[in-house]
């Protein structure tokens, strides 16, 4: 016997609810395969089937609720430790605002850039975009440059310690063409 | 196509838009930005350029960081609170710190997805796309788990086997609460949930099993019966049935609404 994964009663609920329109007798089926969320599955079963008016305009307590979400989704700033956590993904997608290759993005995350030459205008995109503070992605990208595991475990040779090059040379390398290059650091 | 969902069900199967939100996506793609602003808006469902949240979604999940994507994630904010209810008691005029918990607690959820999604793809958000006002509906019943938990209401205390009143019996004679012509109505099925609400947890559940068609008995050991989940004969659970209904009754006549 395979091991089974671990079904939780949250995935067990979230399954209730996504077939609960498409066939009759769902509460019946899930009642006897999952008898231990008994209650959970009525009450959810009553969610179900609870009724909403959809023809009444929205109302202050409805946008009170929107205002606050707004508000907590833009001050969710990242922080540097949920840059040290973040996927490659996170740094590739950023980059795209300022229409830079992703090898640009990846130079971000790692930390191969030296600070000191890079335009304000594009650290301030870059954070933006990263949804965190100059002052983070600053303080992020001060800490030891780094390279990424599999492509060290690739190399044949023994990798040798990255080192931090001027936002140029990035750029040079990730294959952007001059005139990019010189509006990116003279847009100043 | 649009990018396929990952979330998969406990079959190990995945789980898939439906036809009628890929068509949907496929078609919002291609309209200008503003112009889907603009439809995401709209908040009738009958309205002809209506978008559905779970399109409104999956273009909230794929759009760049920026003022489109704040747009539209205010848009769909807006769906999710459509889907809470209100926080006003049954009286029409104080307010249930409770549903103002519980309004918060599915609003804040929400948004906590929304968020790990940014950071790395999170699979519990493909619920929404495939059916988002279910998938709120579960997130009401969390938040209801919990807050009323915390708030400890009282339930009416059961009596075991009470007999019912003649009174009782005569008063609900064959009514039916879930009356499929009644049912058709809209602002019955309104305060039919709110009276619903107002039942104790006993009572509630049983009428919520009876709705499913969850037979009271069964003599089938594979059939779950209301008497084999509530562990309660079928004497009690008939008892208690009827006791709901009567209350049912009186509550929507009193609204006017049977």
């Amino acid at each position: 016997m395979g091991m089974q994964p671990q079904i939780t009663a949250d995935d067990v609920l979230r399954a209730f609810a996504m077939d609960f329109e498409q066939e009759h007798g769902v509460l019946q089926r899930y009642l006897a395969q999952y008898p231990e969320h008994s209650s959970a599955l009525i009450d959810l079963s009553a969610e179900l089937t609870r009724e909403f008016d959809d023809d009444v305009p929205p109302s202050a307590a409805e946008f009170d609720l929107v205002a606050a979400g707004m508000v907590r989704l833009r001050e969710n700033t990242a922080t540097l430790k949920s840059l040290q956590v973040a996927p490659a993904k996170a740094f590739a997608d950023a980059i795209k605002v300022l229409s830079l290759p992703m090898q640009v993005g990846l130079a971000f995350r790692e930390r191969r850039i030296e600070v000191a030459t890079l335009p304000r205008r594009v650290l301030t995109k870059m954070a933006e975009a990263l949804q965190t503070s100059n002052e983070t992605l600053l303080s992020y990208l001060a800490l030891p440059p780094e390279a990424p595991l599999a492509r060290a475990r690739k190399s044949a040779v023994k990798p040798i310690a990255p080192e931090k090059v001027p936002f140029e040379r990035v750029l040079q390398d990730a294959g952007v063409d001059e005139q990019s290059i010189s509006n990116l650091l003279d847009g100043e | 196509m649009a990018r396929p969902l990952r979330k998969r069900k406990l079959d190990g199967t995945p789980y898939f838009r439906r036809e009628k939100v890929e068509s949907e996506i496929q078609a919002l793609a291609g309209i200008s930005a503003a112009e889907l602003e603009r439809r995401a808006d709209l908040w009738q469902v009958g309205d002809p350029g209506y978008v559905s949240p779970e399109a409104l979604l999956y273009f909230v999940r794929n759009a760049a960081s920026g003022a489109h994507r704040e747009k539209l994630t205010e848009k769909l904010l807006l769906r999710v609170a459509r889907r809470v209810p209100s926080v006003t008691n049954a009286d029409g005029k104080t307010v249930s710190m409770t549903r103002m918990n519980i309004r918060e607690a599915v609003g804040d959820h929400f948004v906590d997805l929304l968020l790990s999604d940014r950071s790395h793809y999170d699979d519990r958000l493909d619920y929404y796309e495939v059916n988002f006002n279910s998938a709120v509906a579960a997130d009401r019943r969390d938040a209801n788990d919990r807050h009323w938990k915390q708030e400890n209401r009282t339930t009416e205390i059961e009596t075991e086997d009470g007999e019912i009143s003649a009174q009782v019996e005569s008063a609900i004679g064959d009514y039916n609460p879930f009356d499929a012509e009644e049912l058709d109505k809209k602002d019955y099925r309104l305060f039919l949930d709110e009276a619903i609400d107002s039942l104790p947890e006993f009572q509630r559940r049983i009428v919520v099993m009876w709705r499913q068609d969850i037979p009271i008995e069964s003599n089938d050991p594979s059939v779950k019966s209301i008497s084999k989940v509530l562990g309660k004969s079928e004497k009690t659970v008939r008892t208690h049935r009827d006791k709901a209904f009567a209350s049912l009754k009186l509550r929507l006549e009193r609204k006017g609404k049977k």
